[in-house]
């Protein structure tokens, strides 16, 4: 399995509704390939819708409109032409929640998107790209003799370094997470954060968080949002010691009330 | 005095649990005890054979009747099975049509519907049917009274059942898990067929349901599969004529006032009855594994 080169990301002008109420208001930002950018703000700013609909998985919510345009590798997703499974073959996602499908196994949770997208051409390719997803996840070793077990009984890290094999099995261009470590205790979350560092070897990595601290020790780029807008946008290094707005300024010293 | 009122809640609960339980146990024993005596007595023949002649010394058998149950039910869950789970599918997963909720309502309505009037429905169109076939000299494919006829009625009357449990399990599946699979690229469609896979404990119960009420139905097969007593000359054939089913036969059977045919429609009963409970721990069995 080679490393390949991640997706660059480009939001232009986008706005989300969500119902009646705009979540995001206009925001623009340019994620550069093979990077992880994080997006950070408070609870309610709008970073996971704005996550959300990098890789369309907002159409499933019926009360969400999207305008405005993402850009993959130049290619507008919002334009009528493109499927939206084709946008999530290609952009993988991990949620707040560990979600591995509990009654399948640990092994049929890691070939779940490689077997529906018919993917692979046989049980052998299958079972190296599950072995490749799990070994990238940092897994591979706590789980390759019971790969057979439900998923429901690995423990709550484990489940999220799961997911994450789960999306890595579909060879993406890009990963999306979404506060993956805000349920897991702090050694879970160091492996994670060590995982993400690692991945942008061979994908870009988009990471919302609500904590400062993390975006610190992970991020290449930062993006800090508030209230459905953009505040500032640039490398890490700079937002966390040289912010140019007050607001941001505020949030990565901890004075900010989210 | 917290002990008391304890004593008089525990009482209350304990009496209206038996209030709610005992017609319950005393249909299935009486029906049990007066059906195993007629069978036990006439075994196996009773099983096999046709009816006897009313006001006989001989209790005869229901066998064609068996035979009309299985044949009706297994082809009204071949129709009305796939119909309601891909029509709960459809209305779970068409996100922004508008065609889901107007379907979902209009199939919950069923539940209500007088299964007669599902009968009288099924009888009226296959009428029409006819009606306009005949103006184009053509011979409708479906018989008004006939197993086919019956088995529409049926898959009719177990639809709502198997639509509103399939549906109601299907948005009860939690969203992070919906966001897992669409987030792997999957469509519509292999996507319902994941979440149908992991709710197919819920949905065999409501198979399990729905078949169970239409097994036990009587009204909508009086004007569709109409009643038959003797055996059918051939399997293809007897699709295409009128059918018994231990329903009709336990109606027809248990009011004609002949003490034989009365004890012959109580052994029916727990026939039928059997095969009810058979059916409810097949389906329990099959949600486990």
């Amino acid at each position: 399995m080679q490393s390949q080169r991640g997706a660059s990301i480009e939001i232009k002008s986008l706005r989300v509704w969500l119902g009646q109420r705009e979540v995001i208001r206009g925001i623009s930002l340019s994620i550069p390939s093979n990077t992880v950018f994080t997006i950070m703000g408070p609870s309610g700013s709008g970073k996971s819708t704005l996550l959300r609909a990098i890789n369309r998985i907002l159409d499933i919510y019926p009360e969400s409109r999207v305008e405005g345009s993402v850009y993959i590798d130049g290619v507008d997703i919002y334009s009528g032409r493109i499927d939206p499974s084709d946008v999530r073959k290609m952009i993988g996602m991990v949620f707040q929640i560990p979600n591995p499908i509990p009654n399948m196994s640990i092994y049929d949770n890691v070939a779940l998107g490689p077997r529906i997208n018919r993917i692979v051409r046989d049980k052998k390719e299958l079972n190296e790209l599950v072995k490749w997803a799990l070994e990238r996840a940092y897994l591979w070793d706590e789980v390759r003799d019971r790969l057979g077990k439900p998923a429901g009984e690995l423990s709550g890290g484990q489940q999220q370094r799961l997911c994450i094999a789960r999306a890595l099995a579909m060879r993406p261009r890009a990963i999306l997470m979404d506060e993956p470590t805000s349920n897991l205790d702090p050694v879970a979350t160091a492996k994670i954060e060590s995982l993400i560092t690692e991945l942008r070897k061979i994908l870009t990595v988009v990471l919302v968080t609500h904590n400062p601290f993390q975006a610190s020790r992970v991020s290449d780029y930062v993006a800090f949002i508030y209230d459905g807008r953009l505040i500032e946008t640039g490398s890490a290094s700079k937002i966390f010691t040289r912010p140019e707005s007050e607001l941001t300024e505020k949030y990565v010293t901890g004075r900010m009330v989210s | 005095m917290r002990k008391i009122s304890s004593y008089i809640g525990l009482s209350a609960m304990i009496a209206l649990f038996v209030a709610g339980i005992a017609p319950i146990a005393h249909l299935i024993a009486i029906v049990s005890i007066k059906g195993i005596q007629v069978i036990s007595s006439n075994f196996p023949s009773y099983l096999f054979q046709e009816r006897a002649l009313p006001g006989s010394s001989e209790v005869g058998g229901v066998g064609p009747y068996i035979l009309g149950t299985l044949v009706l039910v297994a082809i009204a869950s071949a129709m009305g099975i796939p119909v309601s789970i891909f029509a709960a599918i459809y209305t779970t997963q068409s996100i922004r049509s508008r065609v889901g909720p107007v379907t979902s309502t209009i199939v919950r309505a069923l539940i209500e519907f007088p299964t007669i009037i599902v009968g009288l429905t099924v009888y009226g169109m296959l009428r029409w049917l006819e009606a306009v076939l005949g103006l184009l000299g053509i011979q409708s494919p479906i018989p008004r009274f006939s197993a086919l006829s019956g088995a529409i009625a049926l898959a009719i009357v177990m639809l709502p059942f198997i639509y509103t449990q399939t549906e109601e399990s299907l948005r009860g599946v939690p969203i992070h898990l919906r966001e897992a699979i669409y987030s792997l690229g999957a469509s519509r469609i292999a996507a319902s067929m994941i979440l149908v896979r992991y709710v197919r404990a819920s949905i065999l119960a409501g198979i399990g349901i729905g078949v169970g009420k239409a097994m036990g139905e009587t009204a909508p097969l009086l004007f569709t599969a109409f009643g038959r007593d003797i055996y059918p000359e051939s399997s293809p054939r007897m699709l295409f004529e009128p059918i018994g089913s231990l329903t009709l036969a336990i109606y027809n059977m248990g009011l004609s006032g002949y003490s034989n045919w009365v004890d012959s429609a109580w052994g029916a009963a727990f026939i039928l009855l059997a095969i009810s409970i058979g059916l409810f721990i097949a389906i329990r069995i099959l949600s486990a594994r």
